[in-house]
């Protein structure tokens, strides 16, 4: 009983002592790293029985966070801290620490194993610490905590060659976490609550209409600025685009995740009637941010930008589901997002190889995979499962959040469905010029297939998600 | 019964799929081919004895959206399911003699659950298993296609035709909250037109009617084993499947269905046309499954039924088209083989007690000697055979077709024996003899211009109006211009002059009176 009303506060700290193991250690250029990469896989690996733990003991049936824990923070002015987890965090936290599993192993090949594994860890942390949170306070804490390590991922792993890039995407992040500092402070001079504001509670508060606007517009303000909506996606396409590690791109674009995931955790479906109208203007926003993103990942050659920008489709996809006004869906949400990590993480692990390839023989990008066959029936797996064909729970669970949003506003499952259309073409097209053999001469070199073991590794993935098709409920229900 | 079949042919092809060698691929075909008739038989008896069983496996057990996967055993089912394992059989059996097909384990493996998701698109009492079924034959399809560009066509056809689907049935269930086909007739909403035109629109793009014939024709670049299964066990039967199961659901006075009909005689006429002009003798026999959808569909609407005349019809095609692609040395073997199966359809359907199936036998028989000795004693070009068997199976589609097909269908399909037989058309055959027009893709280039290259124009429009124009060259400078004024203004300030000190001095008790009028 004591170690399930801590598990917590484990979950976040198993990662953050192994960053402290992997920054201490001493980086064995032959070895390249091996411990650390031994480390970080044993600590998410421990993160992941915590989590199988949770799924057992979690009950379906009662609404709202669980295993609620609160800890002293601060005793003057009095702030105390909450967790707690729900299903749907539980299942976002462990498909963010099996995209770990996965893309570790890639992180040796790195400019900076050491730096990359660290940080990566402690990415892991802050995040599974965010999604935790159960009050304001946590909340914003590692809302904006987890921007330290992604600009020094960024920065020095990512090898992001242009400052200004750089610069824009800080200053707008920042920005976001500074609208939250300010809406918190409000709130806690409005509602010094001794116990805490929980995230549910916000909606409830009972504040003067100018207060209203300002904690609402703030919070809108401050999550959408982690989710790259237009006009405004380009401060972070053009990061994740141009980093050149796959496992800093992941990171990276679990950004939006974050955005995503504030906004269900704000519950904004039951926000107060004066700022109601907010929900439809950003339900337009995203529907906008949809398509245009769908269609510049249709038109862009690089194939990193057409991940990214199928991810945010699938982002603002999952973010129009949560602000139904229905919380039946949130667990196929939370499946659906589960599936769609493992695959984009082994898109992006695959394609990140492909570009190693291609960059050290010089090859012509177009018919890559002509003579992989190992990388090509996995690349064509991954693909097919990403784009809708029923391979993964993804197919199901994304049919049920589909079939609620026609049924709540009929318009925007149109739009929705072109762009999930466009941007499906647009990875389908990239899957075909990888394969297009009208580019191959029988005397041109060609890309080395992965190896025996990565492979096994990677198709035994692949045969979770078919399993995961199977039983899309992944045996919890719903 | 059903999910006995089902169960063993999914074991069937999950033991054969893996296996890589070249030595002893015909003896594990046959050994399929044999297991595959015993399970016919099996199953045939299951009919003669009245088996009928019902058997409903809870997928999905959510309190909210709760699906089953059924395998009824109905009457109907058996009908529908009989001639599929035929179908599979004889596709097997000519992969035998393909000399080109270097994988023919794993690709009688590939036709095996084809069969087995046919047989659960047959018996799917619900639109999720439906759907399942439907997106599994396509995934199946992409594998048995083993050249690239026909896959890519393919690929970007049945993904439009599935996601076509997904959105219809994600509607109804979205509006409803029924997934039962038989339920769902009772459902009436506003949006059930929509869900409607995109199922018929999904059907339509499957089964290659006329225009998306785009990707069917790519498949005439495979061997005969893999095209065989792409025309008989694939997409283009599991859009009609489709539609034969929706069809409850679609009202019959529904505009939708009215312009699938126009697309099937299009399709027919197209087929036709085809066939006659294009040279190559794999497109002709594409071309000639273009006719066959297209008069199939035409039966289902005019005859309302799925007659026993449409699954004869199914089988005879599929032996006919082989045989125009045959060897001579092959020859014999096929004829062989090909009596014992009409024999089997026939006596099948006499069970059936079907008066009219006496008369298709002779004329079956009548045909097939007829090519065979075409096929043996003609000194005429092969041009010229293979005309004649193309018109004694579009005949054959007549004669079958004759209870129900309307008279129109006479006049194209007499005009086609008459066209082959007489080839009046020196001219044109002349002119369609050039390599450009040969090799003309017009419905690809058609289909780019009108959907692919408007949505890749206004993405080029908005990436160079939004992220080029407007963020990078106008927000992004006017951002960096006012950034470097005020550094300049700062820079300007921080020198060290009295005028500065003076102006920092002031703004310092500027706050501090402000913020002490603010704590009062």
């Amino acid at each position: 009983m004591e170690i399930t009303s801590h598990i917590l506060l484990i979950l976040m700290l198993v990662p953050f002592f192994g960053f402290l193991f992997v920054l201490m250690s001493q980086e064995d250029k032959q070895k390249k790293i091996y411990n650390g990469v031994a480390v970080a896989e044993f600590a998410v690996c421990c993160n992941i029985l915590l989590l199988g733990k949770l799924l057992t003991e979690i009950d379906l049936s009662q609404n709202g966070l669980q295993f609620l824990s609160s800890y002293n923070w601060l005793e003057q002015p009095h702030i105390k801290i909450s967790f707690g987890i729900d299903i749907f965090s539980l299942m976002i936290a462990l498909a963010i620490h099996l995209m770990l599993v996965i893309g570790l192993p890639f992180a040796k090949n790195s400019q900076h194993p050491k730096l990359l594994i660290s940080l990566s860890l402690l990415m892991i942390s802050l995040l599974t610490g965010f999604l935790i949170s159960a009050d304001i306070f946590s909340f914003y804490i590692f809302f904006t905590a987890m921007l330290f390590p992604l600009f020094v991922l960024i920065g020095t792993v990512g090898e992001i060659r242009k400052s200004s890039w750089m610069f824009r995407f800080f200053i707008y992040n920042f920005l976001g976490s500074i609208i939250l500092f300010l809406v918190v402070c409000t709130l806690y001079q409005y509602h010094p609550q001794t116990e805490g504001i929980l995230l549910e509670q916000v909606a409830k508060l009972r504040l003067p209409r100018i207060y209203e606007y300002w904690i609402w517009g703030g919070i809108f303000a401050a999550l959408l600025s982690r989710i790259p909506i237009w006009p405004f996606h380009y401060w972070i396409a053009s990061i994740t685009g141009a980093i050149q590690n796959p496992l800093a791109f992941l990171l990276v674009n679990l950004i939006p995740l974050t955005g995503v995931y504030g906004l269900v955790r704000f519950c904004p479906k039951t926000v107060p009637e004066s700022v109601s109208y907010m929900l439809t203007v950003l339900e337009i926003i995203a529907a906008i941010s949809m398509l245009f993103i769908a269609m510049i990942g249709l038109i862009n050659k690089d194939n990193r930008y057409k991940l990214f920008s199928f991810m945010t489709v699938y982002y603002i996809i999952f973010l129009l589901g949560a602000l139904l006004p229905t919380n039946r869906i949130l667990l196929n949400i939370g499946y659906s997002i589960f599936a769609f990590l493992i695959i984009i993480t082994v898109l992006e692990v695959l394609a990140d190889y492909i570009r190693e390839e291609q960059q050290r023989n010089n090859l012509n990008f177009y018919g890559i995979l002509c003579y992989s066959p190992r990388i090509a029936l996995l690349y064509s797996f991954f693909t097919l499962a990403a784009v809708g064909f029923p391979l993964s729970a993804l197919f199901i669970n994304n049919f049920v959040i589909l079939s609620y949003l026609f049924r709540y506003n009929f318009n925007l499952g149109l739009v929705i469905m072109i762009a999930i259309i466009v941007s499906s073409a647009s990875l389908l097209k990239e899957l075909y010029l990888l394969k297009d053999n009208r580019y191959v001469h029988s005397d041109s070199v060609c890309i080395s297939d992965i190896s025996r073991s990565v492979f096994i590794g990677l198709s035994s993935i692949g045969v979770l998600l078919l399993i995961s098709f199977f039983n899309p409920l992944l045996g919890i229900g719903g | 019964m059903v999910i006995n079949i089902f169960l063993i042919l999914l074991c069937l092809g999950a033991a054969t799929i893996w296996y890589q060698g070249i030595r002893f691929q015909k003896f594990i075909v046959s050994a399929i081919i044999l297991l595959l008739s015993i399970i016919l038989f099996y199953f045939n008896q299951g009919l003669q004895s009245g088996v009928f069983s019902q058997y409903s496996y809870g997928w999905l057990t959510s309190k909210y959206y709760p699906v089953s996967l059924d395998f009824f055993t109905t009457k109907e089912s058996y009908h529908l399911i009989i001639p599929l394992l035929f179908a599979v059989i004889l596709c097997n059996f000519f992969s035998i003699s393909n000399q080109i097909e270097r994988q023919k384990v794993s690709v009688s493996a590939l036709s095996v659950f084809s069969v087995a998701a046919l047989i659960m698109l047959i018996c799917g009492q619900n639109t999720i298993q439906l759907l399942v079924s439907v997106c599994f034959i396509d995934v199946l399809g992409f594998c048995v296609i083993n050249n690239i560009n026909a896959r890519r066509q393919y690929i970007f056809y049945n993904l439009l035709a599935d996601l076509a689907l997904f959105m219809a049935f994600a509607i109804l269930w979205g509006n409803c909250r029924i997934n039962s086909l038989v339920n769902l007739t009772e459902c009436h909403h506003s949006y059930n037109n929509v869900a409607e035109w995109l199922i018929v629109l999904s059907a339509w793009i499957k089964s290659g009617l006329f225009p998306f014939q785009g990707y069917f024709v790519r498949t005439a670049i495979l061997n005969d084993s893999r095209q065989n299964i792409l025309s008989f066990l694939s997409t283009p039967l599991a859009g009609f499947l489709l539609i034969y199961k929706v069809k409850s659901l679609i009202p019959d006075d529904f505009i939708g269905i009215e312009i699938l009909k126009y697309a099937a005689q299009a399709s027919l006429v197209w087929g036709i046309i085809g066939g006659i002009f294009i040279n190559r003798l794999a497109d002709r026999k594409i071309y000639m499954n273009m006719t066959f959808y297209g008069l199939i569909y035409n039966v289902l609407f005019y005859s309302q039924t799925l007659s026993r005349e449409i699954v004869a019809l199914f089988l005879i095609h599929i032996i006919l088209s082989n045989l125009i692609r045959a060897t001579r040395r092959y020859a014999t073997g096929i004829f062989i083989v090909t009596f014992l199966v009409v024999g089997a359809v026939v006596n099948a359907a006499l069970s059936l007690n079907n008066p009219i199936v006496p008369l298709y036998l002779v004329a079956v028989m009548v045909t097939l000697s007829g090519c065979l000795f075409v096929l043996y004693s003609s000194d005429q070009e092969e041009n010229h055979w293979i005309n004649l068997f193309l018109a004694m199976g579009i005949s054959l589609m007549f004669l079958y077709g004759i209870k129900t097909v309307p008279t129109s269908f006479y006049l194209w399909m007499g005009g086609y024996v008459l066209l082959n037989l007489l080839q009046p058309y020196k001219l044109l055959t002349k002119i369609y003899a050039n390599q450009n027009i040969q090799q003309a893709d017009g419905f690809s280039k058609i289909f780019y211009i009108l959907f692919v290259s408007p949505v890749e124009f206004l993405g080029r429009i908005l990436w160079l109006t939004i992220d080029f124009l407007i963020i990078e060259r106008t927000l992004l400078s006017w951002l960096a211009k006012i950034t470097g004024i005020l550094s300049q203004l700062f820079g300007y300030l921080h020198k060290p002059t009295y005028k500065n000190a003076l102006i920092f001095t002031l703004i310092g008790i500027g706050i501090i009176l402000y913020s002490s009028w603010q704590g009062k």
